[in-house]
């Protein structure tokens, strides 16, 4: 599973997960942290839908962490202040850049799949709510 | 006339702020940092909006602290967010694909999937409402359980897809708006340069986006009522989240946005307005009726400013309306009205002094 998917999976998901997947590369492989979970900021691009061009909207809290593991490097990037899944993250994402192989990515695809399942649930389940405020709109002269 | 520095209030100084404390710790209870962002999602949008910062749980703890001063809040989120690095920015974030659960038009009755209300009070009576004054947790539980209970059994003959087509594409798709390619022109950063006049679109947006939410709509009201152009149509007000993802490849190579990470989403809310304009036509020189479009864009869900953000204001006051919408700004340069100015008010006394001593002698000659 490429990266964009499995991020937007793993930080829109349970937070279980991502725990337990960098859990399972832990105990197959040592863990080296090059750059500690830290915060820093990432600025907000936009296109503004009148002239389509861009500017920046503010800035956004974000964690970050750089790990390598079996000699692959993984970075954990996510929204707010949030070391531990930094660091989940990028073990994560070092998992898939080391050789083919080195990790059950296979497995750990299953998994993602079944939780991006949820997620695409979850968001029915509020958009069908979301719905049921849809104006009906009908003009007084029809209903006389 | 240069400063004199002065001392003696060190000590009434460190009893001010121990009294300013005792003030807060003498309350019966201290919300929870989660119970503030949960009880204001509003003002935590405030803060975070005129922070220029999306930081929920931060801006829930400035609020804190500041013991509900939104300019306070702000000021402290502002000094917070130049401790850390910016090491990024994110791949272009563009509307169309909002996950909408809010869009209305005041233009058009009938637009492409529907004019959905989302969770609004709009519609409310604003009616103090005295049951909250003795709600409690266990009564916020039971009334999130029958609310819950009355969507499951609520007729659902809709959907929403979430991604909306914009509704102003069908005057685009008309000719009545002038549609744009993509302009990739790098956006200006107000934060890191002083702004010149006149100055770039997305420097003007920018600084709207994170002014005061009031003073925006202050001048957005002044902008209608009779001191701007023309009165603009809300063409699409439109809320939800957007997912930021950022593109690390760095100087690695070319870029793919399949490996891209996904940071998380943040709240948003964006309005389209309508004006009317005359532009001049290529087969001669007579003017022609059409529509422009103001924008606004803002975090959280701060709609009131979003549409007084895309009030076109008169260009000749750019420099007035930009100047003065900064928060932290205005709030330090009215606040230090109130430190000692010793000798610049003396200099005054004495001129006052004179002038009314030669009026007493001019008098008696």
């Amino acid at each position: 599973m490429r990266r964009r998917e499995r991020t937007r999976i793993l930080v829109k998901g349970d937070r279980g997960l991502a725990h337990r997947i960098a859990a399972e590369v832990e105990a197959a492989a040592h863990v080296d942290v090059i750059d500690a979970p830290r915060e820093e900021l990432v600025m907000v691009k936009v296109r503004e839908s009148a002239r389509r061009s861009l500017f920046y909207l503010g800035e956004a809290l974000m964690t970050t962490c750089r790990v390598e593991v079996a000699g692959a490097t993984g970075k954990g990037m996510v929204l707010g202040s949030d070391r531990d899944r930094a660091y989940e993250l990028a073990v994560i994402d070092a998992a898939y850049a080391a050789p083919a192989g080195s990790f059950a990515t296979q497995a750990f695809d299953e998994l993602l799949c079944d939780e991006a399942r949820r997620i695409d649930e979850a968001a029915a389940e509020r958009r069908a709510v979301i719905a049921t405020t849809k104006v009906d709109f009908s003009t007084m002269e029809e209903e006389l | 006339m240069g400063y004199v520095a002065v001392r003696g209030g060190g000590r009434a100084i460190e009893e001010s702020l121990a009294l300013f404390e005792l003030e807060r710790v003498e309350a019966a209870s201290s919300p929870t940092i989660s119970a503030v962002a949960s009880c204001f999602p509003d003002a935590i949008d405030q803060v975070m909006g005129e922070s220029s910062l999306y930081a929920p749980e931060l801006a829930a703890l400035a609020f804190k602290q500041a013991r509900g001063s939104i300019e306070e809040a702000v000021f402290l989120l502002r000094a917070f967010r130049s401790t850390l690095e910016r090491t990024s920015e994110t791949c272009v974030v563009d509307m169309q694909d909002m996950d909408v659960d809010r869009r209305i038009s005041a233009a058009f009755k009938d637009v492409p999937g529907g004019q959905i209300l989302g969770a609004t009070r709009d519609y409310s009576h604003r009616l103090l409402d005295f049951s909250l004054a003795d709600e409690s947790d266990d009564d916020i539980g039971q009334a999130a359980v029958r609310l819950r209970a009355h969507f499951d059994a609520v007729a659902r003959d809709g959907s929403s897809s979430g991604r909306l087509p914009k509704v102003l594409d069908y005057l685009r798709e008309e000719g009545l708006i002038a549609s744009c390619d993509d302009d990739d022109t790098p956006p200006a950063d107000v934060t890191m340069g002083s702004l010149e006049f006149p100055c770039a679109r997305s420097a003007r947006l920018q600084t709207l986006a994170r002014g005061m939410t009031q003073a925006v709509e202050a001048l957005g009201y002044a902008a209608i009522r009779g001191y701007g152009p023309a009165h603009p149509t809300v063409g699409e007000l439109r809320g939800g989240t957007v997912d930021l993802y950022v593109d690390d490849s760095g100087a690695q190579g070319e870029s793919d946005p399949f490996d891209a990470y996904c940071l998380g989403a943040i709240r948003v809310c964006e309005v389209e307005s309508v004006f009317e304009m005359e532009t001049e036509t290529d087969a001669s020189q007579d003017s022609a009726l059409s529509f422009g479009i103001g924008y606004g864009l803002v975090m959280g869900r701060a709609e009131t400013k979003a549409i007084a953000m895309s009030v076109r204001y008169p260009t000749q006051d750019e420099e007035f309306v930009l100047y003065h919408v900064d928060g932290v700004e205005a709030q330090g340069f009215i606040s230090h009205l109130k430190l000692p100015h010793y000798v610049t008010f003396q200099s005054k006394l004495d001129a006052v002094r004179t002038a009314a001593e030669r009026q007493g002698n001019a008098a008696v000659v």
